[in-house]
């Protein structure tokens, strides 16, 4: 994890956590052990938990799959965040009736979200027959579950498909399919209403209540000046509104130029 | 080859601190080539989206191995037209810094001759150059002072092989139609506007009217990649692309057509301000027709009608001065044409 990506974890759990909860973080041995070492371990208030994926699932593909088998081991309701999402406000009135919400909706680009059909599977593999194809994608950049019933057949669904999936070069296609695709078509199976908390891209840019740092994390790799500066506004939020967690972050190797 | 790139390595009982210090006191590495291309630049932002070829060795010692496209070259529309004009691909050279023992990007610049121009990252796509021939490079095994001051040339346009301008004062080279006073311009070049642009294939309508093989589009300030289509408060048809209004920038074949009618299989234009790539062919508030074109009206099939072409664009490349950005951030997410989501969002929350 980069410098970047660091800070960016540390003021999403600390907005989380001041918002709306503890949090959990589900790491492999690997990343359990780098949060140890670097003390970050305690920052989450629910501690770390460990996270296996099944072994016939490509990593390299399916890079995100460990998202999933978090999901189908934790209680419910519970909402998952990725790590470059800020989260700043209470999410709670917003799912106070609702089973199912993801952050936003997003149509169905060709380059991103092609026919299933063309995808290369096993023998044998038969994606469910009333699956709505024409349902539009569900970031779930945030997602929240309520019910295990749901959570299950989700999970069920995605890594059915991931296991049985048969891509070895295509890192976006496949791995998109099955956590973003699978999820809204998997609410209609069930008649289940899928919220979204920004109800269309257009309001992305005006809304005040999310960050997502996204395809911004290539600018911040590839350009120093504007990842300096990210990182530097970064550590100044943490330093004004979280300071238990800025005494940690200036202490990182990583952060210390920035402390 | 690429036996430079090894003073990027870390040397046998190295210490971090060490490391970073000699990696940060290192001259910038010749590291790739720029392309810098017509259908790259961008006239209302005044820079160019920079395809890059990097020298694969040099790449791979990075934490972040850069990627071809996503660099903005910012440069006058008159000395970008200079550069396009030689045709050829610039030495580029980066600094590196070290942090805990991984290399990353601090610096790039490009080579342009007489001087140099820094880039920067801002995901900007840029398309790659068609018919570029890459052969191995061989690693400068010249170190380089970053920062050389840039000089400035002479101002001045000038048309090359097939320019048609219509205006005053111009001088043109081979093939070219002169009428009027002081203008030199690149092959078929010339730009002006700001505002949108086009991947390959968009189509858009606008208050006129739009038809073709190719796209049609309408209004202002467009930048098309190849292949675009547009039509402005008049009529544009075409096998090829039909525009107008002004302020656009097309890439090769593009076809143009102001308030008045523009029709060809190659490329009519009408308008103002407007740039074309290769074999482009500009009229003015009058009517305007590319090879085997005919138009309803007082033109007939293939015939220029210099005479009535007497508002052509006021000028040729059109040097706007270079946007003022008010923190780095705002210069990223402003000059990308990525979509919104793909860029990020709520980043000014944090």
């Amino acid at each position: 994890m980069q410098d970047h990506e660091l800070v960016t974890l540390l003021l999403s759990l600390a907005a989380f956590q001041e918002n709306n909860g503890d949090c959990a973080m589900y790491a492999d041995e690997t990343a359990a052990a780098w949060l140890r070492e670097r003390g970050l371990d305690k920052l989450f208030r629910r501690g770390l938990k460990p996270l296996q994926v099944p072994e016939d699932i490509n990593a390299s593909v399916f890079w995100a799959a460990g998202k999933l088998c978090a999901l189908k081991a934790e209680e419910l309701p519970s909402v998952m965040i990725d790590t470059d999402l800020i989260i700043w406000k209470d999410l709670a009135p917003d799912l106070k009736s609702r089973s199912i919400a993801v952050i936003h909706r997003e149509d169905l680009r060709e380059e991103i979200y092609p026919d299933p059909a063309g995808f290369k599977m096993k023998e044998g593999y038969a994606r469910p027959a009333d699956w709505d194809l024409t349902e539009k994608a569900a970031n779930t950049a945030l997602l929240y579950i309520k019910d295990s019933a749901f959570r299950d057949a989700y999970v069920g669904q995605a890594l059915d498909f991931m296991e049985n999936c048969l891509e070895d070069s295509d890192r976006l296609c496949p791995m998109v399919f099955a956590e973003q695709r699978i999820l809204p078509m998997c609410a209609k199976q069930r008649g289940l209403e899928l919220y979204s908390f920004v109800d269309s891209m257009e309001r992305l840019a005006e809304q005040r209540s999310f960050t997502h740092i996204w395809g911004h994390k290539d600018v911040l790799r590839y350009n120093t000046e504007e990842r300096r500066s990210f990182i530097s506004r970064c550590m100044n939020r943490l330093s004004r509104d979280y300071p238990g967690v800025y005494a940690v972050a200036a202490g990182l190797k990583e952060l210390e130029e920035y402390a | 080859m690429g036996k430079i790139f090894t003073w990027l390595d870390r040397r046998k009982n190295e210490t971090d601190s060490a490391y970073e210090t000699r990696i940060g006191s290192l001259a910038a590495f010749h590291a790739g080539y720029a392309f810098l291309t017509l259908e790259n630049y961008i006239p209302g932002l005044s820079a160019f989206a920079v395809h890059i070829v990097w020298n694969g060795e040099f790449n791979s010692k990075l934490a972040y191995p850069l990627p071809p496209s996503g660099f903005m070259l910012h440069i006058s529309g008159q000395e970008a037209e200079e550069l396009i004009r030689q045709h050829k691909a610039y030495p580029v050279y980066v600094s590196c810094f070290c942090r805990l023992g991984r290399l990353y990007m601090d610096k790039l610049y490009a080579d342009c001759g007489a001087f140099d121009h820094e880039m920067y990252y801002n995901a900007c796509e840029a398309i790659p150059p068609e018919g570029a021939v890459f052969e191995a490079m061989k690693a400068d095994e010249r170190l380089r002072s970053s920062g050389l001051p840039a000089k400035r040339r002479g101002s001045g346009r000038r048309f090359g092989r097939g320019s048609y301008l219509t205006g005053s004062g111009y001088r043109f080279g081979k093939g070219s139609y002169r009428t009027g006073s002081g203008y030199r311009f690149g092959q078929g070049s010339f730009t002006t506007g700001s505002g949108y642009r086009f991947g390959r294939g968009s189509f858009v309508t606008g208050s006129g009217y739009g038809f073709g093989y190719g796209y049609g589009s309408g209004g202002s300030g467009y930048r098309f990649g190849r292949g675009s289509f547009v039509t402005g408060s008049g009529y544009g048809f075409g096998y090829g692309y039909g525009f107008g209004g002004s302020g656009y920038r097309f890439g090769r074949g593009s076809f143009v057509t102001g308030s008045g009618y523009g029709f060809g299989y190659g490329y009519g234009f009408g308008g103002s301000g407007y740039r074309f790539g290769q074999g482009s062919f500009v009229t003015g508030s009058a009517y305007g027709f590319g090879r085997s074109s005919y138009l309803r009206g007082s033109y007939r099939r293939g015939s220029y009608r210099p005479g009535l072409m007497t508002e052509g664009p006021a000028v040729g490349m059109i040097a706007a001065p270079a946007p003022v950005w008010r923190n780095s951030s705002e210069r990223i997410i402003r000059t990308s044409p990525r979509i919104i989501e793909e860029l990020g969002y709520g980043l000014g929350l944090i």
